[in-house]
């Protein structure tokens, strides 16, 4: 039979510019990417607004462990299992809060530890007289944490390197405008849950080819030149930036975008910064959004979107950044709707079989390139030695 | 108002989930005043604070609505049935007040229902020559785990 491109056949293309769809779907491929990709990257977790006054806490998940973020006295974040060091009990049952005296108390033995994660009371310690467990060498594990631009990020591997290394400097000077240029804060969050593996979610915030599916982007976008002339950066490590540009928001009939500047961004301006494995920076003029992601199995990724303003706000300025950001991110917007209904099919479709391979292999300049596609895979490939074309069943 | 102001708006509590069941956008815009406000919000835990997910003005909702049919929205192809339960009303000369909770359950094209979602309609009612219009809907939803995302009205 002659060759046809039919999402069945191995593609007669590159392997660099095909997918095995198994990649989405293997549950040895999903555990292999949470004991490398997962958590030897550096994940982004949180802003720093996020916690306000000391002693406030937020738990959060990390390649499948949960993690709590602590404020301590002195300003700093730390980060640790929230995990009894007695018997494994969840230490902290709510999402946020803040710590009654910085001391947080295990319900199961009453075991008690301050905000740095160190053991204030063993209950009833006569019981390990004759054994190590002394309350001055007891404390909760501590994960690595760092953040650049208030921008919150931690590491579960030991060993890895520092966020600094990881960012590289070219993607730290792409986002200083605006992460560096104000003091920013997280307006809204909302979490969906997604019927598809990570990857396919990750893929829709780092290729500009399906911009054709959103009704907005086509008539405010697409159709624009100076779009068209927009260049995926490659920065180390995986990392994406996509070029600045103005967006014609008039087309659709939205207010122009000039009120309310974030600093350093232009009327209509829009800039993306795609974070190695799972995070899209995507600013506009007047509103930020902050995608990550929780893969939670190989076909469900709880999708985390923050808004983010300035610190400060008026109420009128904050109320206009809350709208620009529902018009088209918000789980009410336009276009996220759609996003998350095509990851969905995609991903019925391989589940099924009825879909093997995908085709990344788009070679042009501008924004519909699959290069930023191929260099994700590249990167992925290096950190879990799995082969994106093939995929060993 | 009349003695059956609160009979009247009970029926018009009911009518309004019936006309979003049915996609019946235009009956739905009608029951709003034309300065009406429209907004749903949901509780973010992890920031303690309300979350606004949609505020638009009856104008705006309609623009929205309008353009279903140019959007590739999975919500415009899901039977929707709500089930509603006015819990307080309280009319005070020209405008009233009503709360109700609502439970709003899916059916997909192979005819498998499902609970969506869960919340409240916080409702604000103005009474202009003895027709009552809704000045403002708040849809406070408890459910923030959403299967399926939608642009439309809840």
């Amino acid at each position: 039979m002659p060759y046809r491109l039919d999402g069945h056949s191995q593609p007669d293309l590159p392997q660099s510019h095909y997918l095995d769809n198994r990649i989405y779907t293997d549950p040895v491929v999903f555990e292999t990417e949470k004991k490398t990709i997962l958590t030897d990257s550096w994940r982004f977790v949180c802003h720093a607004s996020e916690l306000q006054k000391a002693f406030d806490y937020r738990l959060v998940r990390v390649a499948g462990h949960e993690l709590v973020l602590i404020k301590g006295e002195d300003e700093t974040i730390r980060a640790f299992y929230n995990t009894c060091a007695h018997r494994g009990a969840r230490l902290l049952r709510q999402p946020a809060g803040n710590l009654e005296g910085g001391r947080m108390t295990c319900f199961y033995h009453l075991w008690s530890f301050d905000n740095r994660g160190r053991c204030l009371t063993v209950s009833q310690p006569s019981g390990y007289k004759d054994s190590s467990v002394r309350r001055e060498s007891t404390g909760l594990k501590e994960v690595r944490l760092d953040s650049v631009f208030d921008l919150v990020f931690v590491c579960l591997d030991d060993e890895a390197g520092s966020l600094r290394d990881f960012l590289g400097d070219s993607l730290i000077e792409a986002m200083r405008v605006p992460f560096g240029s104000a003091s920013l804060e997280v307006f809204h969050l909302h979490r969906s849950e997604i019927q598809c593996n990570w990857k396919l979610f990750v893929e829709t915030n780092c290729e500009g080819y399906h911009e054709l599916l959103h009704l907005l982007n086509r008539n405010t976008a697409v159709s624009q030149q100076e779009y068209r002339s927009r260049q995926w950066r490659m920065h180390e490590n995986g990392h994406l930036s996509f070029d600045p540009a103005k967006i014609s928001y008039d087309k659709l009939d939205y207010a122009e975008r000039a009120e309310g500047l974030l600093p350093g961004m232009e009327p209509n301006g829009h800039a993306v910064v795609n974070l190695f494995p799972d995070v899209m920076l995507n600013c506009r003029s007047t509103v930020i959004r902050i995608d990550s992601l929780i893969p939670v199995s190989p076909g469900k990724t709880i999708l985390e979107c923050r808004g983010l303003g300035v610190a400060g706000d008026s109420q009128s300025v904050r109320d206009m950044r809350i709208d620009h950001h529902n018009e088209v991110w918000g789980p009410t917007g336009v276009n996220l709707a759609e996003d998350i209904w095509a990851v969905q099919t995609q991903m019925q479709n391989m589940k099924e079989g009825s879909s093997r391979f995908s085709v990344i292999a788009r070679e042009e300049e501008g924004p519909m390139s699959d290069g930023s596609l191929r260099n994700f895979y590249a990167e992925w490939s290096r950190i879990t030695n799995l082969q994106p074309h093939h995929v060993e069943v | 108002m009349t003695d059956n102001s609160r009979d009247t708006l009970i029926q018009l509590l009911h009518l309004s989930a019936r006309y979003l069941d049915d996609s019946n956008h235009t009956s739905f815009l009608e029951l709003f005043t034309k300065d009406g406000e429209y907004l749903i919000s949901s509780y973010a835990p992890e920031l303690a604070d309300k979350m606004i997910w949609m505020r638009r003005s009856r104008d705006e909702l309609e623009d929205r609505l309008a353009a279903v049919n140019e959007h590739e929205w999975e919500i415009a192809g899901i039977e929707q049935t709500r089930v509603l339960s006015v819990d307080v009303v309280s009319v005070t000369d020209n405008s009233a007040r009503s709360s109700s909770s609502f439970s709003l359950f899916h059916t997909d094209a192979e005819g498998r229902s499902e609970l969506y979602a869960v919340g409240r309609y916080e409702d604000e009612w103005a009474a202009t020559k003895s027709v009552w219009l809704l000045s403002r809907r708040e849809v406070q939803l408890k459910t923030r785990l959403l299967k399926l995302l939608s642009p439309l009205p809840v």
